[in-house]
């Protein structure tokens, strides 16, 4: 099916819809017609132009959507893709990481600048590496940044870099797992990276990101966001309220 | 990621209302406190204790390193002047110094010193606390505070060896030996070009003066300036931190580990001399906060570090492990424009639309500033939680290794 097609059938759907139905069902029905609908062209994610059409769908107002530009679009959806991704930790990979001898630190960002955080570190001889702060290294061996022999644990500095401790004595080729942010979403046929089960939350924080920068529905904004992404609101909650004297 | 991109966003969710200066004047602010907000910014800094010592000569221009020597115990081979005008010698160093030792083998004889440091643009003069005496052998000290406008760089016009990076903290020493002191010549009338002082006759009349009578030729005994020292050392203890720096993590003098010292309530007490201790390797480093931020190690160092390029430290294979006596920082700090990860660029770009939205002015929208606090809140409390394991170090007490 032709994808102009497909929009069609989708846009008569939702002016149907609008009337009869709750956002949220509607959210959810769209999203199914559409992953079914392109899973029939490709089996990558969803693409952009059906997230534009179910966040149109959820916003409830077409005509706000459609007056922003692509790229306004398309910003708050990459905003949207990479808080969820990281929300629920989506986008995990595994990665060669080399090692390489008498040396103890790896600036992570310079090799792969999309890592976020790392979970797990294996020795190519199959020899798991213990993630430990690297503040406790002293308490072993004073030496600790010198000391060469296998790596046994790896030790965050901040966010950038990643240490290895001994110091590896010989090069060796290890495998990294992590957390990856999604790319930017450049263009309407680009397509999301994480699955279609999380696409209705990409869906209510880009809907979100909107109602604050076009439809200026703050509050409502925020909340979607927050619901989204799984969050509590800023802000004092009902019980500090309540011992306050605020609370209704 | 940059600055112009997050600043569009921003714009985008002011409706372009946005006045575009004040954004970016926001913008420097806004980075700062969303840095120390989600402190995960490292920096992994090597640098070389390297100093360097050698001849001065003026009418090229030319420093000719003479470090090898200084350091060593060959006797009198540190020729620190020569006879002609303004020739001298040059110290330098990675870091800020504040004291150099030297040992005079032969003295010189007169003369008059001029101390300057090379502020980035220009020798500026110093103001120096204690002067060597050259006139005398032996251990001879120069100490001074060091400037706050005193640069590390090149200096102009300065011709350097070939393999020598000149890119340090200087300081010139110059000697102007034509015009010494001559004790008991109250009227000096002129310095000839071939060296002869002619003056006058004490008592004589402004007619003879004019006249030329009674003038006595006095031949300088330019020989006896021959300065030289056996060693000269140079105390670099102090090194300027990055000024995106928020906090030190933890402070290497490769390969040991140096142990945080507060000055009133520690260093005081425990080394009342731990300004001008000096040892082979420190064991403790401090903060000076001031206009500069400074790292200074105590006691002052006397082994010299590895001279090589840098940074050493980034990038791919990474941090090339380090260097005998040189200087590894970690620290947190604010990070720079061109180094925005995505997810934080979002987060400056909501903040800075907060604050034009809650300025006076056509853009005032409280409402909006309050929703996009809120949600930069909890993405904050989003990100912390992510990184929850691997930011343990970020909180985790100091305890040194010398207390276990």
């Amino acid at each position: 099916m032709l994808r102009t097609e497909v929009l069609f059938f989708m846009w008569l759907a939702v002016l149907e819809w609008r009337i009869h139905m709750k956002p949220a069902a509607k959210t959810q029905l769209m999203l199914m017609l559409g992953c079914l609908s392109f899973r029939g062209r490709s089996s990558m994610a969803l693409p952009v132009d059906a997230l534009f059409v179910l966040v149109m769908q959820d916003l409830d107002d077409e005509a706000a959507i459609r007056t922003a530009p692509h790229t306004v679009f398309l910003r708050h959806a990459t905003r949207a893709q990479q808080w969820v991704a990281l929300r629920y930790r989506l986008l995990r990979e595994t990665l060669p990481f080399p090692l390489f001898v008498n040396t103890p630190l790896y600036h992570l960002q310079t090799r792969y600048p999309r890592l976020v955080v790392v979970t797990h570190m294996t020795r190519s001889d199959g020899t798991p590496l213990w993630p430990v702060p690297f503040t406790s290294l002293r308490y072993r061996d004073t030496a600790w940044f010198s000391t060469l022999g296998p790596p046994l644990y790896i030790y965050r500095v901040g966010w950038s870099y990643l240490g290895v401790y001994p110091v590896p004595s010989a090069d060796d080729t290890a495998v990294l797992s992590g957390l990856m942010l999604p790319t930017d979403l450049t263009a309407m046929d680009s397509r999301l990276q994480i699955a279609d089960a999380w696409v209705p939350h990409v869906v209510a924080v880009t809907a979100g990101l909107m109602m604050l920068g076009r439809e200026r529905r703050y509050a409502e904004g925020v909340a979607r966001i927050m619901k989204g992404l799984g969050l509590q609101t800023a802000g004092p909650s009902r019980e500090t309220q309540e011992v306050a004297g605020v609370a209704g | 990621m940059s600055q112009g991109s997050a600043l569009a966003e921003a714009q985008d969710l002011l409706l372009e209302l946005g006045d575009a200066e004040y954004l970016a004047l926001a913008f420097a602010d806004v980075t700062r406190a969303l840095a120390r907000r989600c402190p995960v910014f490292s920096e992994v800094q090597q640098i070389s204790t390297y100093w360097a010592v050698g001849q001065w000569t003026e009418a090229t221009q030319t420093f000719t390193d003479d470090t090898t020597d200084a350091q060593d115990a060959g006797t009198g081979d540190v020729p620190l002047a020569t006879t002609t005008d303004n020739d001298g010698h040059l110290l330098g160093a990675y870091g800020l110094f504040e004291r150099v030792v030297y040992v005079i083998s032969t003295a010189g004889s007169g003369g008059t010193y001029e101390y300057t440091y090379w502020d980035g643009a220009e020798w500026r003069t110093l103001t120096t606390l204690t002067t060597p005496n050259f006139a005398a052998t032996g251990t001879q000290t120069l100490s001074f505070v060091p400037p706050d406008d005193w640069r590390q760089g090149v200096p102009t016009g300065v011709t350097f060896p070939a393999d020598f990076d000149g890119n340090l903290f200087w300081v010139r020493v110059r000697v102007t030996v034509g015009t010494p002191p001559i004790t008991g010549q109250d009227n000096l009338e002129s310095v000839s070009q071939t060296m002869f002082l002619t003056v006058p006759p004490k008592g004589n009349n402004q007619t003879d003066m004019q006249q030329g009578a009674g003038l006595v030729r006095l031949p300088l005994t330019l020989g006896a300036f021959t300065l030289q020292a056996t060693t000269v050392t140079i105390f670099a203890a102090l090194y300027p931190l990055p000024d995106t720096l928020l906090s030190i993590l933890t402070v290497l003098y490769y390969p040991n580990e140096l142990e945080p010292a507060p000055v009133s309530e520690g260093l005081d007490l425990l080394v009342p001399t731990w300004r001008t201790a000096t040892a082979t390797v420190p064991t403790r480093y401090t903060q000076d906060l001031g206009p500069v931020q400074r790292l200074r190690l105590t006691p002052m160092p006397t082994n010299l570090g590895v001279r090589e390029t840098l940074p050493a430290w980034l990038g791919i294979p990474g941090f090339t492990g380090g260097a005998a006596n040189n200087l590894v920082l970690m620290s947190l700090g604010v990070p720079l424009e061109a180094d925005f990860p995505p997810w934080y660029e979002g987060l400056v770009a909501y903040a800075t639309a907060a604050q034009e939205a809650r300025r006076l002015g056509e853009t005032q929208d409280l409402s909006l500033a309050q929703a996009l606090d809120g949600l930069v809140d909890g993405l904050i409390e989003m990100l912390k939680a992510l990184w929850d394991k691997d930011g343990l170090e970020l909180t985790a007490p100091y305890v040194s290794p010398l207390r276990r």
